[in-house]
């Protein structure tokens, strides 16, 4: 390994190096990632987009702590990681609110985990109830809420952890056209106001660029990193971006790369 | 956590909400529709057996018309308010013996797959055994009193419980398990934040069930042998010709166990407020 790799990693917020991770399933091995080198810096947002089952999630998982590669290396904050259980701030694709749980109690779960005092707790997660559009609802349960309220309920609770690291997972993904544009618009207000190292996955060329300082593009399963993309846009940014010059070379980029991985046809995945 | 001034606010949906202003007149309607109905066909069916036992002359010995029976319910209230109570007594106590005892084993079976394999198939195996067959063992092993009647409804009542409280434990969202996870939960932390909540509509499915047949299991067990009950006042009335006495103690026995099976959906509701109103605010997308 070179000095060059170790500063990085010492001055990241997450590195990975030469991470693979298959999954044996009936004496049967399906490779889902195949050494992939991946970091973020601390306050950086980076995307990740790939083909559909590429293992975008999985990534993630090691991350998090809820999968163990099956070789590479994970460091978070320069240390070395092994199985990193709440060490992250971790959105998922699913909402997963506990539908006995009021939205605030589902938002206050991990400060709860923690043994942070319920007072305390309480107040935080109220201060932010309107930040994050759930003013009115703290008393409902998830059943009554909307698509796009219980996916922000969910990245309240990632928020509310106080790790400042946030992996969302196609954090837009069930909402249609308009709303995600302004969730975008927003999600990046957050960011400016909290500074936190993000990993977002999205299937959205659009939202990747207009979102990250940096765009890592994966093949189709196995999943390799294919293209890293910097994303030289300033901030703050708004969706007029999405129309100008420098936006639309990226996302030609970004297309045709992810075009040519599409069409390569897996035939037998499993071997 | 510093919070920037400014309050960047998402825009709002419409969410499911904003439908629940749902009248109070309607749901006062729907209450009695669903009531109406029920008592309307029992009303119904009351009147025609009356009607049989007049038009055909039926002697009261061999089946009594419903007002008969009604006018020996008030008549001896007193009698018949005894002897439901022992049963009710017996009922309950046996039903209490078998939540502390299903819900205790089945966490337990939940928790080590070793214990679940090997006591599962006895608990299974407790239910072949016709419980008909072995009351007067019980007769002869623990005597005359309460104690035979309890084991005879804690064997009928615990399996429903056990069942149910097993699948609740572990039909638990796994997706919801690793989100604890990723929290940085304790497996304990785990259990009572996600599995305990996850698994209660399965316990009160269970209760319902248990509930209603302790009054069935108390009934067996006073069958056998019993100096009081409502199950022994069926049995000696009716060689006595006291065929309206006992008509009296079944519909007695049958106001208990419906009584019992509400008390339960009503705790529900209460215990439970998301499960009751999601299912409803579900089944109401569903046309259900
Ligand atoms: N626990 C597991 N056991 C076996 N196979 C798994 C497991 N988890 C994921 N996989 C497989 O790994 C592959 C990658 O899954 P992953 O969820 O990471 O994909 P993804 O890129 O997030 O896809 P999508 O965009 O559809 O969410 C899939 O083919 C999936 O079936
Ligand atoms: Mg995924």
């Amino acid at each position: 390994m070179t000095t060059a790799t170790d500063d990085r990693i010492a001055s990241a917020k997450i590195a990975l190096h030469g991470i693979s991770k298959e999954f044996v399933y009936k004496g049967r091995t399906l490779p889902v990632l195949e050494s992939v080198d991946f970091y973020a810096q601390e306050g950086e947002v980076v995307s990740v987009i790939g083909p559909s089952g590429c293992g975008k999630s999985t990534l993630l998982n090691i991350i998090a702590g809820l999968e163990e590669p099956s070789g590479g290396t994970l460091w978070l904050n320069g240390v070395e990681a092994r199985r990193p259980l709440g060490q992250v701030g971790y959105m998922h694709q699913k909402d997963l609110l506990l539908p006995w749980r009021t939205v605030l109690d589902n938002t206050l779960l991990g400060l709860e985990v923690q043994g942070i005092a319920k007072v305390k707790a309480r107040s935080r997660a109220l201060e932010l109830m309107e930040r994050f559009g759930l003013k009115g609802f703290e008393r409902e349960y998830p059943y009554a809420l909307s698509g796009g309220m219980r996916q922000r309920a969910a990245f309240l609770r990632a928020v509310l952890t106080g790790k400042d690291v946030l992996l969302l997972d196609e954090p837009f993904g069930a909402l249609d056209a308009l709303t995600r544009a302004q969730m975008q618009e927003w999600l990046l207000e957050l960011w400016s106001a909290f500074r936190k190292t993000i990993v977002l996955v999205t299937h959205d060329v659009e939202e990747a660029l207009f979102l990250s300082d940096r765009v890592y593009l994966f093949s189709a399963r196995p999943g390799r990193v294919r293209l890293m993309l910097a994303v030289d846009l300033p901030r703050p940014r708004t969706h007029l971006v999405v129309t100008q010059e420098p936006f639309i070379t990226y996302k030609a980029q970004l297309l045709a790369a992810l075009g040519k991985e599409s069409t390569g046809v897996q035939e037998e995945p499993w071997r | 956590m510093e919070v920037a001034p400014e309050a960047v606010t998402p825009p709002m949906e419409k969410g499911r909400a904003a439908r629940k202003d749902r009248s109070d007149a309607t749901r006062v309607q729907r209450l009695v529709l669903a009531w109406a109905r029920p008592v309307a066909a029992l009303a119904l069916l009351l009147g025609l057996w009356q009607g049989a036992v007049l038009l055909f002359e039926i002697p009261a010995w061999k089946l009594p018309a419903p007002y008969a029976v009604a006018k020996e319910l008030v008549a001896s209230r007193a009698l018949f308010l005894r002897h439901a109570w022992v049963t009710l007594g017996e009922a309950l106590i046996g039903f209490g013996v078998a939540f502390l005892l299903g819900v205790f084993l089945a966490t337990l079976m939940a928790f080590f797959r070793g214990f679940q394999r090997t006591v599962y198939p006895l608990v299974i195996a407790s239910q072949t055994i016709p419980v008909i067959v072995i009351s007067p063992l019980l007769l002869v092993w623990i005597g005359y009193g309460l104690a035979p009647k309890v084991v005879v409804v804690v064997l009928i009542t615990f399996f429903p419980i056990v069942v149910n409280v097993m699948d609740g434990l572990r039909s638990v969202d796994l997706d919801m398990v690793n989100m604890m996870r990723t929290l940085g939960a304790s497996r304990w932390q785990i259990f009572r934040k996600v599995q305990v909540p996850s698994a209660m509509p399965f316990l009160f499915s269970g209760t319902k069930v248990a509930v209603t047949f302790s009054v069935i299991g108390a009934v067996v067990g006073e069958w056998v042998g019993s100096s009081a009950g409502l199950g022994y006042l069926t049995r000696v009335s009716v060689p006595l010709f006291l065929t309206v006495r006992s008509f009296g103690a079944v519909f007695l026995l049958a106001l208990m166990g419906i009584l019992l099976f509400l008390t339960v959906v009503l705790l529900e509701r209460v215990a439970l407020p998301w499960h009751y109103r999601a299912r409803q605010s579900r089944e109401e997308e569903a046309g259900l």
